[in-house]
């Protein structure tokens, strides 16, 4: 992963990918989910007019065992073929529809219907590049056969072929411009395409169409509504953007696409906090909208306000009926390592089935078993069949210090269910507990092939390996353990660790990009030690301008004991700014230093490491935010005037420059730059003008 | 007195015979007529024959009992070679899929069909059997599962369908070799399709070409979970559910009265490494666990016994050794050659009739290439050739810089490196492929090239390539 490709503050990344997630989300999404139109026409022979009554009716399994049987008989007639592979599609046997209705295309007066329904199931069954050449067949035979320029332009965009897709899509549009489907087909490519212009054009001249469809079909409107708003905002006008999604929230509050894409667009501003406030108002507004209820809870989760997220999925029990409000409230207290809790949710959740997949009865024992509770997880264990019987046996073996039993029972259970990670890597440890190294190795190995995500097992290969004194094993699997777990300071510290005592640069390189790429979390910060360190550091670095050379190893130890200290980050990223200012090092230092919690400091370093970097436009919001947090914030008014000013903006350069000067904190000779700045007319041919959007 | 256990014992003995002939049914669900020479060689004269290509993706020769495995993990594959055409020493082109494939198809070595990176495509001026199918009246339908076979690197030539299945609900207890790889669905798919297809076209004569993936995905279920809980076993386990797979296919046969119109062909596109020479899976060098492969025909009717060709072979002598017994002329240039010679011989000889084979002679020396670029993943660097050059009597291993010697005979684990202690071999082998490598792709339009796009990408992850870059 290259250091550049991890920044979040995108302000030069195109707006492409961002708004084509959005399209897919809202539009594109639902044209690849292929609505089957199924025609009961009418015709003479007898069978298939009970047949097509059965149809009527809506039993299409039923129709489609008489058409096989009908079909075994007569594999000649076409028509049956036709009408077979019809009844197939519709109970959504897409690749099986495939064989009779390339049968029924070899008829001339067939031809047409079935070579477009062929297209479909082609498609739908994930074959571009046969449903295009199905499609094509039909439009030799009719160039204006609609339909089949509208399957083969979403084939051509399955097959990543837009120019084409666009070419059917437009003559598509042509020839049937009422239909909204279409209308979102030709927007999805042209955004694809980047052809935002005409994209823009085309909203314009489909808007009337989803304006009559608001009471018809709501959620077609919503979804045109968002994505209107969703392409103003991207396209830079992030007001209109705004109100407009407001008002589609407003519109269609019922529909969940618009309360979804309002939230990611805030998201994607930067603004997490006014996100979360609208997942709020729209579960206050539908508390039983289980989907709201999750979003909220994942995001308090996410900034660290675990109670509160509780509280949310335990309302959730009590709002709403079935197992689902327990499995979720379950998921929440496996992920904070409350395995008692997690307990009793799972009893309830069980408790609500009447036939509960073995992996929850699992997934329960094992809970128990991780509560201590090994009793209890005993008794679920032998209610379990196998394998589940065996790996929970296995796991209550090896807590009760019996690794032979244990192992046993675990590689019973694997020979039934090879891929499960964990209980691959529990039979490792029941090896290296009995003294057997290699057959620990060979477990842990299988349960990285598996899964690394699933286990630590790679981490425990490392640290074997690096005990035999096998570095190059050893860096290898703690790469591969940070790989699988990207958001886990401590996978970053062991690399970090191993990568020193190895003296491996290149991987203490990609473990400091890893650690600098971990998604913000306020946690309790552990190792008070190492802060006081890293304080004791920031001191002395922010005393000399150019700390020693040796300050790098002993800041990263530290940083390998508090991986998640924006203390221990911001004196690093001071450390190497000295060094190396505005390399992409510092940038992840300081963004993780921020996203930790690091406050007007880390926001200063990062707005002033962007301006080094002459990534103006980036540095400017940050800036302010840092300036909006700190008491006396000359620094960053310093460098938010150099931001201004280098965007030609002076007016706002001169007044963030005599700011400056208001509070302590500058060096002398920054003091007399910006006291010199702030008066002087500053010369406008230094701009660079703004860049472009 | 009658001592009364007497009815009962008839009626065991009753139940005994009803259940041995049920075996009999079951084992024997063969309705195909036995057959010899005479027959063989009116193949070419009919005009009522299927072919059914079953290509196991992954499948290492040494892992079936048909090739002396002690384990029982192939009995349908098995009863296939007992019954048919077995060839004992076997090769396949490479250890990747699509370059492997790619010399299956072409009948041309690696290098002369110019597929040997993510992003080279065959040659549309390549006619691939397919296309002669095609032209001769079969209805061609692929059904592949394995992305590097995709349509869009030309795999599609002449196949009127060529389809990937979308997956089914899966058997009872499916696993796989890693949840996280999103390769959906199982190799019974692939048998639901040719079901349907036999339903609805089984009236014309068809080529159906199934690549079966559950191999290489260490799939299985409970009833095939036989062997232990390493991967290895896990590897045997998918070996016995794929055989089920394979037999099912067969089975489809059987009950359209097609068995007896049925050529059916099995093959491989390389074999799966444990650690034998410090690497797992396959792709990464050219070693016996990932080149030696099964190739098995079977005829529409029953050889009894079965027989088993020693003659070298590899995998671009597949298709010409087919089309040699269906009478199908080819006159493009390629590297294979048909193996029917040695097929009828052996025949005539297990006939009885040895004057008509002539003396057993040894067969004549043969060169057999197989050829990765160990690069392939890597469109940005030059590649990076292995070559393993195999002859009657040693295996050459060609790296830039080194070459390793084996001993085939008394060395077929490939262990004791030569290349030192036979300095003259190694460099007559290594100069012959030296002048492979200077040859070319035999297309005058070149190898026609893809940009790889996410969705692919995403998709060949799923099958756990890309993700480490070697599988
Ligand atoms: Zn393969």
């Amino acid at each position: 992963m290259s250091a550049r490709g991890t920044t979040i503050l995108a302000a030069r990344t195109t707006a492409r990918p961002r708004v084509l997630r959005a399209l897919r989300r809202a539009g594109l999404a639902s044209l690849l989910a292929l609505p089957v139109v199924v025609s009961t026409g009418c015709h003479e022979t007898d069978p298939l007019e009970s047949i097509h009554a059965l149809q009527s009716q809506g039993e299409w399994l039923e129709s489609a065992s008489r058409l096989q049987a009908l079909v075994e008989a007569s594999p000649e007639d076409a028509r049956l073929q036709l009408e077979y592979g019809k009844a197939l599609l519709a109970v959504g046997e897409a690749t099986r529809a495939i064989w009779p209705l390339r049968r029924a295309t070899e008829d001339e007066g067939l031809a047409r219907e079935a070579g477009v329904l062929l297209s479909m199931a082609l498609l739908s069954s994930m074959n571009p590049d046969d449903a295009i050449a199905a499609a094509s067949r039909v439009l030799e035979l009719d160039p204006e056969a609609a339909e089949a320029l509208f399957v083969r332009s979403r084939a051509y965009v399955a097959a990543r072929r837009e120019e084409d897709a666009l070419n059917d899509a437009d003559r598509y549009v042509e020839l049937e411009p009422d239909d909204p489907q279409g209308r979102l087909l030709q927007l999805g490519i042209l955004v694809m395409l980047e052809q935002l212009g005409e994209a823009e054009e085309a909203i314009a001249a489909a808007a009337p169409i989803f304006e009559d469809l608001a009471d018809s079909k709501p959620e077609e409107a919503a979804r045109f509504c968002v994505l209107e708003g969703v392409f103003a905002w991207e396209k830079g006008d992030r007001e209109a953007g705004e109100q407009h999604l407001e008002g589609c929230l407003a519109r269609f509050p019922e529909e969940p696409i618009a309360v979804i894409e309002t939230v990611a667009a805030w998201d994607r501003a930067g603004e997490a906090e006014q996100a979360t406030t609208i997942v709020r108002d729209a579960l206050s507004r539908d508390p039983d909208r289980a989907e709201y209820r999750l979003m909220l809870a994942e995001r308090l989760r996410a900034i660290g306000d675990d109670d509160e997220a509780e509280h949310v999925l335990r309302e959730g029990t009590q709002r709403l009926e079935g197992p689902g409000p327990w499995l979720a409230l379950h998921d929440f207290y496996v992920a904070i390592d409350d395995h008692a809790q997690a307990a009793e949710a799972m009893r309830e959740a069980l408790d609500r089935m009447s036939d509960p997949p073995a992996a929850l009865r699992i997934a329960y024992a094992d809970d128990l078993l991780l509560s201590g509770d090994l009793v209890a997880a005993e008794r679920e264990a032998e209610q379990l069949p196998p394998p589940g019987v065996h790996l929970v046996r296995g796991r209550i073996h090896l807590a009760r210090r019996d690794p032979a039993a244990a192992r046993a029972a675990l590689e019973e259970g694997l020979r039934l269910w090879p891929d499960n990670a964990s209980a691959r890597w529990l039979a490792g440890r029941a090896a290296e507990q009995m003294g057997d190294l290699p057959g620990a190795i060979a477990h842990y190995r299988e349960s990285v092939r598996s899964d690394p995500a699933r286990s630590p097992a790679a981490a425990e290969l490392a640290e074997i390996y690096a005990a035999m004194g096998a570095g190059r094993d050893a860096i290898e699997f703690a790469d591969r353990h940070l790989a699988s777990h990207p958001e886990d300071p401590e996978a970053a510290a062991l690399l970090l660790r191993l990568a020193r005592r190895f003296d491996r640069t290149d991987a203490s390189t990609r473990a400091l990009a890893a650690l600098a790429a971990m998604p913000g979390r306020k946690e309790p910060l552990r190792a008070e030690q190492a802060r006081e360190q890293g304080s004791a550091l920031a001191v002395a670095g922010s005393e000399d301008p150019a700390p020693r050379a040796d300050a790098d190893p002993s800041l990263e130890s530290a940083l390998i004991d508090a991986p998640r200290d924006p203390g221990v980050l911001l004196v690093l990223a001071r450390a190497l700014s000295a060094r190396e200012p505005g390399s992409d090092r510092v940038v992840m230092l300081a963004r993780s230093a921020l996203m930790l919690g690091g406050g007007g400091e880390a926001g200063t370093l990062l707005g002033r490491t962007l301006v080094e970097r002459g990534d103006f436009t980036a540095a400017i919001p940050v800036l302010q935010h840092a300036i909006s947090s700190l008491p006396a914030p000359a620094i960053a008014q310093y460098w938010l005037g150099h931001a201004h000013e280098s965007l030609g903006q002076m007016d706002a350069a001169r007044e963030a420059y005599a700011r400056s000067l208001e509070h302590p904190g500058l060096s002398a000779a920054e003091r007399a730059d910006a006291t010199q700045r702030a008066r002087a007319p500053l010369d406008d041919s230094r701009g660079r003008g703004p860049s472009a959007p | 007195m009658r001592r009364p256990v007497l009815l009962p014992h008839l009626i065991v003995a009753a139940l005994m015979v009803a259940a041995f002939l049920a075996t009999q049914m079951r084992l024997d669900g063969d309705s195909r007529p036995r057959g010899d020479l005479e027959d063989l060689a009116a193949l070419a004269a009919r005009d009522d024959l299927n072919v059914l290509f079953v290509l196991v993706d992954t499948l290492r020769a040494d892992h079936l009992g048909a090739y002396g495995y002690a384990r029982p993990t192939s009995p349908r594959i098995d009863a296939l070679a007992e019954t048919g055409i077995r060839f004992e020493d076997h090769l396949a082109q490479s250890s990747w899929t699509k370059t492997s494939m790619s010399s299956i198809w072409t009948s041309l070595y690696p290098q002369h069909v110019g597929v040997l990176r993510s992003t080279d495509v065959i040659s549309p001026e390549a006619d691939l059997p397919a296309e002669t199918l095609r032209r001769a009246g079969f209805r061609t339908v692929g059904l592949w599962r394995n992305g590097w076979v995709a349509p869009n690197f030309g795999f599609g030539q002449g196949f009127e369908s060529y389809v990937t299945p979308r997956p089914g609900r899966p058997p009872e207890g499916f696993r796989r070799e890693n949840p996280g790889f999103r390769l959906v669905g199982n190799d019974f798919d692939i048998v639901t399709s040719f079901d349907e297809l036999l339903r609805t076209s089984g009236d014309g004569r068809w080529f159906v070409y199934a690549h079966m993936m559950d191999v290489h995905q260490y799939a299985t279920d409970e009833e095939s979970a036989l062997f232990g809980p390493t991967y290895l076993d896990a590897y045997d386990n998918a070996i016995h559910f794929t055989d089920r797979a394979v037999d099912a296919l067969l089975d489809l046969l059987e009950a359209r009265d097609l068995r007896d119109r049925t050529l059916v062909v099995l093959a491989s596109d390389h074999g799966e490494a444990f650690g034998e020479h410090g690497f797992e899976g396959h792709a990464r060098d050219l070693h016996a666990e990932v080149t030696r492969t099964p190739w098995i025909l079977s005829l529409p009717f029953r050889l009894d016994p079965g027989i088993v060709i020693d003659a070298p072979s590899e995998n671009v002598d597949v298709w010409p050794t087919v089309f040699d017994l269906l009478g199908i002329e080819l006159d493009a240039p390629i590297d294979g050659r048909s193996l029917a010679p040695e097929i009828r011989t052996a025949l005539a000889r297990a006939g009885g009739a040895p004057e008509d084979a002539g003396p057993r002679a040894p067969h004549p020396p043969r060169t057999r290439i197989a050829h990765l670029d160990r690069h392939w993943a890597r469109a940005e660097v030059a590649p990076l050739h292995a070559v393993a050059l195999t002859t009657d009597r040693h295996r050459l291993f060609y790296y830039p810089g080194r070459t390793d010697l084996y001993d085939r005979e008394r060395d077929p684990a490939e262990r004791a490196n030569l290349a030192e202690r036979d300095p003259e071999t190694a460099a007559a082998l290594r100069q012959t492929v030296e002048d492979y490598l200077a040859s070319e792709p035999v297309w005058s339009g070149g190898v026609p090239q893809v940009e790889l796009d996410d969705m692919q990408l995403g998709q060949l992850r799923a099958l756990g390539y890309v993700v480490e870059g070697g599988r």
